[in-house]
């Protein structure tokens, strides 16, 4: 089945269940199986706003909405969490793996058991093709939940902000995130759509720069620099004829994603 | 669809054997996979729909004995859904719906 994986290179640690898979087990979570699946779907979950697609990217941000952001290196690094993506061949994403505090990495194989693996390459497929999981093709890593005591205080400043935000051609960019709360940078240029969803917490914006209106809770009104705006989780809201490029301050509470539910 | 009604008779015992293979062939040939498309589109699991009603207390018990994503099934013959919109997303809760909706139409104990 997985051609580079020897009976000392992992150890069982749970039983078969096939109420989570793998993509849920690296977030976490064992209540649900995480799948890109039509909203709505009995016993299916993907994280509200995240395109429910089959692509690598789709997978990235639904590993975004917990934090995760892409990196270069699967060492371990002191505080930080990591997650494995692995792909088919085609592209599609097959396989995520967590790593342990050792530098060993969690895996749920399917359907099956979880196991506790030394090697990202133990689950892969070999170079013909054989079994396997494909191939990694993205480390994600967010700081370990419970550091941040070790950043008591954090600064930021929004010319940073923009530029991580512009540099990774999304247009929201998550910059904190603990338990109870999230925050984020949204922009949209002008005359651009909104295409956002409702979310399943809270959310407040503070918008810093631009003009446009906001429709929602039944009122469209003008908002532009120092509105400040409160959403209750689930509210459809949008930006509509955004006249100035908008730049807005994002905040979730509890931390976005965290709530699971199809709104 | 066509009327569930109380006291639905069990299956024919072939059609409970033809149900255990495909059942067996869809966990041992979907074992490995995270994906829910793959499970779903997997031909045992189709044919499996392609029976039809008489699957609804086999595929209710096998749910009950040994969970497994056996729902796209169940709402793919039953054509509803008895999971609250808010349940759907916890797999124990979207699976006590489903029993929940079998007993009350009798097809299992």
């Amino acid at each position: 089945m997985f051609p580079d994986l020897r009976k000392e290179d992992y150890r069982v640690t749970s039983e078969e269940d096939r109420k989570y898979n793998c993509i849920a087990h690296a977030a976490d979570r064992s209540d649900v199986p995480w799948w890109p699946v039509e909203e709505g779907t009995d016993g299916g979950f993907w994280p509200a706003g995240v395109p429910r697609e089959e692509t690598l990217d789709a997978f990235v941000l639904a590993y975004g909405t917990q934090g995760y952001v892409p990196c270069d290196s699967a060492d371990v690094e002191p505080g930080c969490e990591k997650i494995a993506l692995y792909v088919n061949a085609d592209g599609t994403p097959s396989h995520a793996a967590k790593q342990t505090s050792s530098g060993a990495w969690s895996s749920k194989l399917g359907n099956w058991e979880d196991i506790e693996h030394k090697t990202l390459a133990n689950l892969e497929a070999s170079p013909g093709g054989a079994a396997g999981y494909g191939k990694v093709a993205r480390i994600l890593k967010r700081r370990r939940p419970g550091t941040i005591e070790m950043e008591a205080v954090k600064l930021f400043e929004m010319g940073e902000l923009e530029a991580e935000r512009s540099g990774a051609g999304r247009l929201y960019l998550e910059f904190l995130r603990c338990p109870a709360l999230s925050a984020g940078l949204y922009e949209l240029a002008a005359g651009a759509e909104d295409a956002q969803r409702p979310h399943a917490e809270d959310e407040v914006y503070y918008i810093v720069r631009g003009r446009a209106s906001f429709k929602g809770g039944g009122q469209e009104r003008s908002v532009g620099p120092g509105s400040v705006i409160f959403v209750k989780a689930g509210e459809e809201h949008r930006f509509l004829d955004i006249t100035e490029d908008l730049a807005a301050l994002v905040f979730f509470a509890p931390a976005e994603g965290t709530t699971q539910s199809t709104v | 669809m066509k009327s569930l009604l109380p006291g639905t008779e069990l299956p024919p015992s072939q059609i409970e054997q033809e149900f255990h293979q495909l059942a067996e062939l869809w966990r041992t040939e979907t074992g490995m996979h995270s994906s829910i498309s793959k499970q779903v589109q997997h031909p045992a699991y189709r044919q499996i729909i392609d029976m039809g009603e008489k699957a609804l207390p086999l595929i209710l018990r096998e749910l009950r004995e040994r969970p497994a994503h056996w729902f796209s099934a169940l709402r793919a013959i039953a054509k509803e859904s008895p999971v609250p919109e808010g349940d759907r997303t916890n797999f124990e809760k979207t699976k006590a719906a489903w029993l929940r909706w079998g007993k009350d139409r009798g097809l299992i104990d």
